[in-house]
């Protein structure tokens, strides 16, 4: 006779994800190279923040970019005007990147030569935010025309990050943007997070951001012995 | 979107634990997903149908128990409850019982396979 069984199985979901992802950051630690997951929305200014970190850091750090945005070859080009090696990941019109996603691109690329590695996510604030890609830091970008409600829109982003970077911070005085509330949720949501306010076209914050990577890098390579 | 690239993943594992059991067929999949998650109980359902044909799975139903947001206060270390609307409307959310702003999160972005009623 048939009979009706209970099974507990109590597994996160994404775990195959995550256990790849630890495997990509233990090879990433044994390399010494510092991995970020550069997330943000479209037009946020995700490649204005890489190109003006590469002119601040190329000459002491060994920089590299995997392009993940569908819309990318354009932000390729920009990066490789800037002297330094992109890589593009076909995502086929994905929405988001995973590990498995993201390992072809880092198997064409000796991460020894590498101190600094950054993944240009999909721009999208839902589905990237849930994917582990090995990444050392989640950096996320928000731009000031975007909207201090973010936060209470797409939360889970907000939460998991490492660093908010506030980006355009020269249309604040012109926009009804809430500092001080977006400040105060995510004092709520994740007040370990660093938050640096910036604009790539004055260049407000980008060295004190650039400063801080320069330190976690240092502090990644002193890990890896 | 990313509904569907987890859902392939839950039919593997859900799978798995099905056969390890010898079992015919998987009527009940329990899920825990925390509110903070974006995961539409309707997309959910949508990939689930179509990844399971052909399965074990083929024909079960989902239970997704939504796990609320919860906010502890640091300065009476009561914890505060609310949906994810609640959370959207209240970006200035306190503490209910003393009225406090300092909360911190300390649930609701589970995503978790609870378990699986199956028929043997």
């Amino acid at each position: 006779m048939d009979s009706v069984q209970l099974i507990k199985i109590k597994e996160e979901i994404l775990s195959d994800n995550t256990e790849l992802g630890n495997e990509i950051r233990g090879r990433m630690r044994a390399s010494g190279t510092f991995f970020i997951n550069l997330m943000a929305s479209p037009g946020a200014g995700k490649t204005s923040l890489l190109v003006q970190t590469i002119r601040r850091m190329k000459v002491d750090v060994r920089m590299g970019v995997i392009e993940g945005d569908i819309e990318s070859m354009v932000d390729s080009q920009k990066i490789q005007d800037e002297g330094v090696r992109a890589v593009q990941i076909e995502t086929g019109g994905a929405c988001h990147l995973d590990a498995a996603m993201v390992q072809p691109a880092l198997a064409t690329l000796n991460l020894a030569d590498y101190d600094l590695l950054v993944v240009e996510n999909i721009g999208n604030l839902v589905c990237p935010a849930e994917f582990d890609i090995g990444e050392t830091k989640k950096v996320m970008l928000l731009s000031i025309p975007e909207g201090h409600d973010k936060i209470l829109k797409y939360p889970l982003m907000f939460t998991v990050c490492d660093v908010l970077i506030i980006n355009k911070m020269d249309y604040l005085d012109s926009s009804d943007f809430d500092l001080q509330q977006l400040k105060a949720t995510m004092a709520k949501l994740n007040p370990k997070a660093r938050i640096f306010e910036m604009s790539c076209k004055t260049g407000q914050g980008v060295d004190a951001w650039c400063a801080w990577l320069k330190e976690e890098i240092a502090a990644w390579k002193q890990q890896a012995g | 979107m990313h509904e569907l690239a987890v859902m392939a993943g839950i039919i593997d594992v859900v799978s798995q634990y099905a056969k390890a059991q010898n079992a015919k067929k998987i009527l009940d999949i329990r899920l825990t997903v925390g509110a903070l998650r974006d995961f539409q109980e309707v997309w959910v359902r949508h990939y689930f149908e179509k990844f399971s044909r052909g399965t074990l799975a083929e024909g079960a139903t989902i239970t997704m128990a939504i796990q609320p947001i919860r906010f502890r206060c640091k300065a009476c270390e009561h914890s505060t409850e609310m949906g994810r609307e609640a959370f959207i409307n209240t970006p200035t959310a306190t503490c209910e019982q003393c009225g406090s702003a300092e909360l911190v999160l300390c649930s609701g972005s589970q995503l978790m396979i609870d378990g699986i009623e199956v028929q043997l």
